[in-house]
């Protein structure tokens, strides 16, 4: 078991241009379920990678428990790895295949079939033992390939994007085994993911990348609550925030965050902080589920503290419906109860709840308010 | 309903019958060029393997038609008096050390172009390529100083170092094209396994490039036995022969003993054709490789 530390991290091929990870700074606690996640070419395969020591690092260091692992061959890393092919040796059988790594370290051979047998068993894969893989379902193979991973004990388990070649019922039921086995073999797990609702699910945090970078390293609550920038901010959540540019204005005394189609009141928090950017433009970010119709809110709403809407497309999706809105030209999705009784072309007023309203710098995108 | 039925079933059996008949007649055209190609190809086989069994008079006479009486002695003397079992063995020789020669250093140097980072590995292969260009004339002379300076003229390597190296260019495209062929994450998947470079190599991507391994095996053996020049050059001695050349010493200034001519190419030919036949289908595959698999 080990805790692994990316210390100023950089991973620029050769050839030039931009760098696949930029820089990234970030300490995967011993045991922690650690969610890579972020759209494609993003860096996060990159960076995971080269904890397994098949990228050369180009700057910075990688530590894995209390050693540099920069300058070691994978094979002196005591990592295991899942991969999203699952990467089984066809020639061999599954038993083989399980064997494999416990051979190459020459452990005796009795115990390496006990141990083989204890992961078939936990895995439930025990009557595949001598088939090849090529006789095995994808999800059968997918258990192969995490059994080889977990028949080797080792201190840190890498996870690249493993239920992506899954149909959508199995990958459901494999995310559940994976959370359940992590809380049986105690190890720590780097996971990559593109697919968010993995990342939320399955991560205690979970790092969020673009463009090689580190956006934000945070719980899944505190990222869908508190993102860091509009980047995590959009890519977190579905369907994705509405983003909308409006005018910090002043009136009254007031701050009031203004389009060509609407004027609504800042919130008293947020508008102290906004209050530097006044005169200026800001991008309003807010979540569907927490644009609701007036009434629906919770707190009392002051009246100039709404967008005034119209109803353009309702999809139902039975427990819950998606409604586009336009304003002046601009569509926010909101999703309400489906109890709430719309029409096309209806007039509503729709607001959140003043801690639902994030703003971002326009330029830097960091969040300000 | 009960009237309209027989009248449907019959339209359909027209419908049935009309493209079958119009596909008769270019399915016939086809056997008709694959009969005429098969007696093409055959004919040489079966007249050379009838004149084997014919005295030199019966074939000059008679060259066509099938032996009157078969002179199963002209085998007999072609292996012992025309020295074939010498030559066959000597050939045996060649194509053992030439093949396994060619088929190690292609698999070596053709997964390392394939699959590891080796600094310019692209041009190292365009090198390597050029040698497919190169024909064994334009070499042949300074070869064969060369190999006299360093005393190899008339020893078994005169015809195996230079036949390694003038076949390996082939055989390195080729297993490169099937290495790449490969999933890395394989290779990724060892190395996290705990496997060094060559146990990836020799453990996992050489059993998964089998296919390729005996291709090249089939093709190398086939040329190598085939080969004429080369050993014509450097092999002169008769007890180093191999058996493609066995045949050449029949032919006197003035005459020539066709019946143990054909009864030699018939041995000759013998263990290529068996090995042609169980493995065509590699043979194809050999053809083709360099064209699919890069």
């Amino acid at each position: 078991m080990a805790r692994v530390i990316f210390d100023g991290v950089s991973k620029i091929y050769s050839g030039g241009g931009q760098a696949a990870v930029n820089n990234l700074n970030m300490e995967i606690h011993d045991r922690e379920f650690l969610v890579l996640v972020g759209p494609s070419g993003c860096g996060k395969s990159t960076a995971m990678r080269m904890v397994a020591g098949l990228e050369e690092i180009s700057e910075g260091q990688i530590i894995i428990g209390d050693r540099v692992v920069n300058d070691l061959p994978p094979k002196d890393r005591d990592v295991a790895m899942v991969f999203q092919s699952y990467a089984l040796y066809p020639h061999m059988t599954v038993r083989d295949n399980l064997a494999y790594p416990l051979k190459l370290r020459k452990i005796p051979k009795g115990e390496r079939e006990q141990r083989v047998r204890k992961a078939a068993q936990t895995l439930d894969i025990e009557q595949f033992l001598d088939r090849k893989p090529k006789a095995l379902s994808g999800g059968q193979r997918q258990r192969v390939a995490l059994g080889r991973a977990i028949v080797r004990d080792a201190d840190v388990f890498l996870m690249d994007e493993p239920l992506s070649n899954l149909d959508a019922k199995l990958r459901v039921q494999t995310r559940a085994e994976l959370i359940k086995l992590h809380e049986r073999v105690q190890t720590t797990i780097i996971y990559v993911t593109h697919d968010q609702v993995e990342a939320m699910t399955m991560g205690d945090r979970i790092a969020v990348m673009s463009l090689g970078v580190l956006q934000q390293l945070a719980t899944p609550q505190e990222l869908y609550d508190h993102p860091a920038n509009k980047f995590v901010a959009g890519f977190i959540g579905s369907p994705s925030m509405n983003f909308l540019d409006v005018n910090i204005e002043a009136s009254d005394g007031r701050l009031y965050a203004a389009t060509p189609g609407f004027k609504m009141r800042v919130p008293d928090e947020k508008g102290r902080i906004l209050e530097r950017y006044r005169g200026q433009t800001v991008t309003l970010g807010v979540r569907p589920e927490h644009l609701v119709e007036r009434s629906r809110l919770e707190s009392h709403t002051a009246p100039d503290a709404t967008i005034p809407v119209q109803v353009d497309v309702i999809e139902l999706l039975g427990n819950e419906i998606f409604v586009y809105l336009q304003n002046a030209g601009t569509v926010l999705t909101s999703r309400m109860d489906p109890d709430i009784k719309l029409e096309r072309g209806q007039k509503i007023e729709v607001a959140a709840e003043p801690h639902r309203l994030h703003f971002f710098d326009p330029q830097t995108e960091e969040v300000v308010a | 309903m009960a009237t309209t039925a027989p009248s449907d079933r019959k339209t359909a059996g027209v419908g049935w019958s009309r493209p079958r008949l119009g596909r008769a007649g270019p399915e016939l055209v086809r056997y008709a060029v694959l009969l005429v190609f098969l007696v093409v190809f055959l004919l040489p086989f079966l007249w050379i393997w009838s004149s084997a069994l014919k005295s030199s008079v019966e074939i000059a006479r008679r060259p066509f038609g099938l032996p009157t009486e078969f002179r199963w002695q002209n085998l007999q003397r072609a292996w012992t008096v025309g020295h074939f079992d010498q030559y066959i063995w000597n050939s045996v020789i060649y194509c053992a050390a030439i093949v396994a020669g060619v088929v190690l250093l292609s698999c070596l140097a053709g997964y390392a172009l394939a699959l590891l980072p080796v600094p310019g590995r692209d041009a190292i292969l365009v090198v390597f390529l050029l040698g497919l260009m190169v024909p064994f004339q334009s070499v042949m002379v300074p070869l064969y100083y060369l190999l006299r300076d360093i005393h190899l003229l008339e020893t078994y390597w005169a015809f195996i170092v230079p036949g390694i190296a003038l076949r390996l260019p082939f055989g390195i495209f080729l297993m490169r094209g099937f290495f790449r062929g490969l999933p890395p994450e394989l290779a990724d998947a060892a190395r996290v396994d705990g496997a060094n470079e060559w146990r990836v190599f020799r453990q996992v991507m050489l059993p998964l490039a089998t296919p390729g391994l005996s291709t090249l095996v089939v093709f190398q053996f086939m040329f190598t036995w085939n080969q004429f020049l080369m050993p014509l050059v450097f092999v002169q001695r008769d007890e180093l022969r191999p058996v493609s050349l066995g045949t050449m010493f029949f032919f006197g200034r003035y005459t020539a003993d066709r019946g143990m001519i054909a009864a030699g190419v018939t041995i000759a030919m013998l263990p290529v054709v068996l090995l042609y036949l169980v493995l065509q289908r590699r043979f194809i595959e050999g053809i083709t490789a360099g064209a699919m698999k890069t």
